[in-house]
């Protein structure tokens, strides 16, 4: 059933509503499911918060509402909330037979729903579907906006590149109030999860670099919001991102141990497609997106450049990775980077994921960072993805390479992450789906779950999801001739192994895709050198690199990097729409 | 009175003798002619008694099923009284239902089990060398939790007092809190048995087991 108000049983609503609880004590989960079951609830029960979150990840639209216990064994039930808010965007209800104050608060912070306290009664149970409900709600009219937004864009089409869409800047908006809601929803393949404010690339660019300007620790809403000077967004809108990145971050910080399994990273189909096409069918990805077939947009450099809080060690590995699509390929480099990338193997995977449709031959996709497992993944890198919405969520469980990637479209913005933080850095990788065609916002959120990173490949296959220290990996941005990546590859193969850094961006090579990208602009960077991004152990050089978000809708390739990093850095977004 | 209270008995009983036994045979000769009320009770006194022992498992049926029922009712109640079960337990009991007959017991029976575990679990961890609270206070709140579950309150409360200690880094008085939360897990866990044992009984008498309406 997908969304309930569009299934069957929304008749009958809130019958069949689907909760999945989640209670390591075996005699509260018993007692939990018969409750449930008395409410007329469709129960799914699991002891184990991993479990759960495999679940909720196998079938994305499998469940409403999500109750789990606070205190579990494995893992977190903060934390748990936090994946579950961050990567599906449901509804979670915390329990706990402690009743604490701060915990409560603790709870409501992470953003549950609701907290109750055991013992639970029947009509505290019975009334659980109304946090389903507000939620359709609250996403109905979040989309109307954006639609309404969306609109006021085309209409003022020239200005606007294509694709920012939803770029507050280029828009003139008041416009959310202006309309009235019920104006005709173009744009309404939304899937109705999850559209708030939709993050662009450009706009979470935006709200990084404010961040990182005003200082981690200082930022606040309000100040972020007169930085970022985004006229359409409210204070709200950046409060609860911020708060989203902040869980995100602070995650990604514990998760050093994130299996970088890079074994998960698949190369594996290659298909060999065309370049043009290649990067659509990194479909595997389980993008709505439509499949790119070449749009390519040259995303280029919509790399976020993160750099903002490098937070050394252990701390976010902000990988600045801009991969120029233009970038022909020389991905090399690799020393530059340093920075270990802690992508959460989604990276890695996308890195093998992408197909390195035209790779057949030069380089096989043996950088794939299925290769790097060996490296030792310095997990303590965390890399931000930068998902359209902000997060990329890289599953916490590193094997699976989720990453949204949504972006895979077509454009695969071969983003090779560079690592460009020292060991020490952290760095934000922001891997921007590469897409194109924005057409389609559907860069729809790559549910992180799911986004195997595999999909990602696509892009760049040179995504450095490497956890560990990369060594800043140049991702070869496929010149948009495939050949490029060869030569780069290798370069960056060999620096690679002189890297510590396990994860070796496959720098392999969006060549094909980036065929189709920079039409024109072409970068030649040599990877080989060239990925002199600054000295990476400065914490600063992030903000060297300028890592865009990809915007989808830009067809812009702007390279980002500036002077020092010449190598085409082929982003790789995790671009979550 | 006493007379026409006797004569129904007398006929409830007659009615249920089974015809082919030749005790019941016996009785039922007895028994077929009403006694005359006038008559003399001793007499009926006797014959009830020979009723009686040829006839108890009808009687049981009938009546001490209703017995059984009344003393569960008082068991459950002396419980809630005594602070060992609390409302929690009836929630438990009202969620049972046809379709999970077995519900409590399956229930109590989890919940036995893993008390078990975290008892023992504790047990180890006050006994280390140097002590690991935070492990301690883990598996004493799981404790709580579970015994919440079932409504067994003494041992959830001991739970509450128990974190205190460990708050505290306080070895002996987790020690001597150990020893009296495993006493009244025993002292719940003896109770509960005996409750289920007695409904078993009703069943299997061919009774059903009464709900308890917590009014108190």
């Amino acid at each position: 059933m997908e969304n309930g108000f569009s299934s069957p049983r929304s008749e009958s609503f809130p019958a069949g509503l689907r909760v999945l609880v989640v209670d390591d004590d075996p005699t509260w989960l018993k007692i939990l499911e018969k409750m449930l079951k008395k409410c007329a609830y469709d129960v799914t029960t699991c002891h184990l918060a991993r479990e759960a979150l495999n679940l909720l990840r196998e079938r994305k639209d499998g469940y409403d509402i999500v109750i789990s216990d606070v205190n579990m064994p494995d893992m977190d039930g903060f934390k748990l909330l936090e994946h579950v808010g961050l990567e599906m965007d449901l509804p979670v209800i915390m329990m706990s037979v402690d009743g604490e104050t701060s915990k409560v608060m603790k709870g409501v912070q992470h953003g549950a729903c609701d907290y109750l306290l055991k013992p639970i009664r029947m009509k505290e149970l019975r009334n659980i579907w109304q946090h389903v409900f507000r939620k359709k709600i609250h996403e109905i009219r979040d989309i109307e906006h954006e639609n309404i937004d969306i609109i006021q864009m085309s209409r003022n089409g020239s200005d606007l590149d294509d694709g920012h869409m939803y770029c507050g800047e280029d828009f003139n908006s008041k416009k959310r109030k202006d309309f009235d809601k019920n104006d005709d929803k173009d744009f309404g393949d939304h899937s109705t999860k999850k559209h708030r404010v939709v993050w662009s690339v450009d706009l979470h660019q935006k709200f990084v670099k404010a961040v990182n300007q005003i200082g981690f620790d200082k930022v606040g809403p309000k100040k972020i919001l007169d930085l970022m000077n985004v006229p359409w967004l409210t204070r709200e809108n950046v409060a609860s991102h911020l708060q989203k990145y902040r869980l995100y971050l602070s995650r990604l910080q514990k998760e050093n141990d994130l299996k970088a399994s890079f074994g998960g990273i698949k190369h594996s189909d290659f298909p060999p497609k065309d370049p043009a096409a290649s990067y659509g069918h990194q479909s595997s990805i389980n993008l709505n997106q439509n499949d790119v077939a070449n749009g390519y947009q040259f995303c280029g450099s919509n790399f976020v450049a993160q750099d903002a809080e490098t937070k050394n060690n252990e701390g976010d590995l902000k990988i600045v990775s801009e991969i120029k699509r233009t970038l022909t390929a020389d991905v090399s480099d690799p020393q530059k980077m340093r920075s270990s990338q802690s992508f959460s193997h989604s990276f890695a995977s996308l890195e093998t994921e992408a197909s390195y449709p035209a790779f057949d031959s030069t380089n096989p996709p043996e950088f794939s960072w299925s290769e790097n497992p060996e490296t030792q993944i310095k997990k303590e890198h965390k890399t931000h993805l930068q998902l359209e919405d902000g997060y990329s969520q890289l599953p916490p469980h590193g094997q699976q390479h989720q990453i949204p990637i949504n972006q895979l479209q077509s454009d695969p913005a071969v983003t090779s992450v560079l690592s460009l933080t020292g060991r020490d850095m952290s760095g934000s990788i922001e891997i921007k789906p590469l897409f194109n065609e924005c057409k389609s916002k559907n860069v729809s959120h790559v549910s992180p779950t799911e986004s195997a990173i595999d999909t990602f490949p696509i892009q760049t296959k040179s995504q450095l999801i490497n956890h560990q220290s990369f060594e800043p990996i140049s991702t070869v941005i496929s010149s948009m001739k495939p050949q490029g990546f060869n030569l780069s590859i290798t370069d960056l193969e060999s620096c690679q192994r002189n890297l510590t850094s396990a994860s070796d961006p496959n720098f392999a090579p969006i060549n094909e895709d980036l065929t189709v990208w920079l039409q024109g602009d072409y970068y030649t960077m040599n990877f080989g050198q060239s990925i002199d991004f600054i000295d990476y152990d400065d914490p600063g050089f992030l903000a060297e690199v300028p890592f865009y978000l990809y915007d989808p809708l830009t067809s812009d390739f702007q390279c980002p990097i500036d002077s020092t990093t010449e190598c085409p850095i082929v982003d790789q977004g995790l671009f979550i729409a | 009175m006493f007379h026409q209270l006797f004569h129904d008995v007398l006929e409830t009983v007659r009615c249920s003798l089974a015809d082919g036994d030749a005790d019941a045979l016996v009785l039922k000769k007895h028994i077929q002619n009403p006694i005359p009320k006038s008559q003399k009770p001793w007499d009926s006194a006797l014959l009830i008694q020979s009723i009686n022992s040829h006839s108890r498992e009808e009687q049981t049926v009938s009546m001490e099923v209703g017995q059984m029922q009344r003393r569960l009712i008082e068991y459950t109640k002396s419980l809630f009284m005594e602070g060992i079960l609390d409302d929690q337990f009836l929630q438990l009991q009202q969620l049972q239902d046809e379709s999970n007959p077995d519900f409590v017991v399956e229930v109590v029976s989890l919940f036995f089990q893993d008390a078990e575990k975290l008892l023992n679990d504790i047990t180890r961890a006050l006994d280390q060398q140097s002590v690991d609270f935070t492990k301690v206070d883990a598996h004493v709140h799981q404790l709580k939790g579970s015994s919440a579950s079932v409504g067994a309150q003494r041992v959830k409360n001991g739970c509450i007092a128990f974190r205190n200690f460990c708050e505290e880094q306080n070895v002996d008085g987790s020690l001597r809190c150990l020893q009296q939360i495993k006493q009244e897990y025993y002292h719940v866990k003896n109770k509960l048995e005996a409750l289920f044992r007695l409904e078993q009984q009703i069943v299997a008498a061919g009774g059903s087991v009464p709900m308890m309406e917590l009014s108190f």
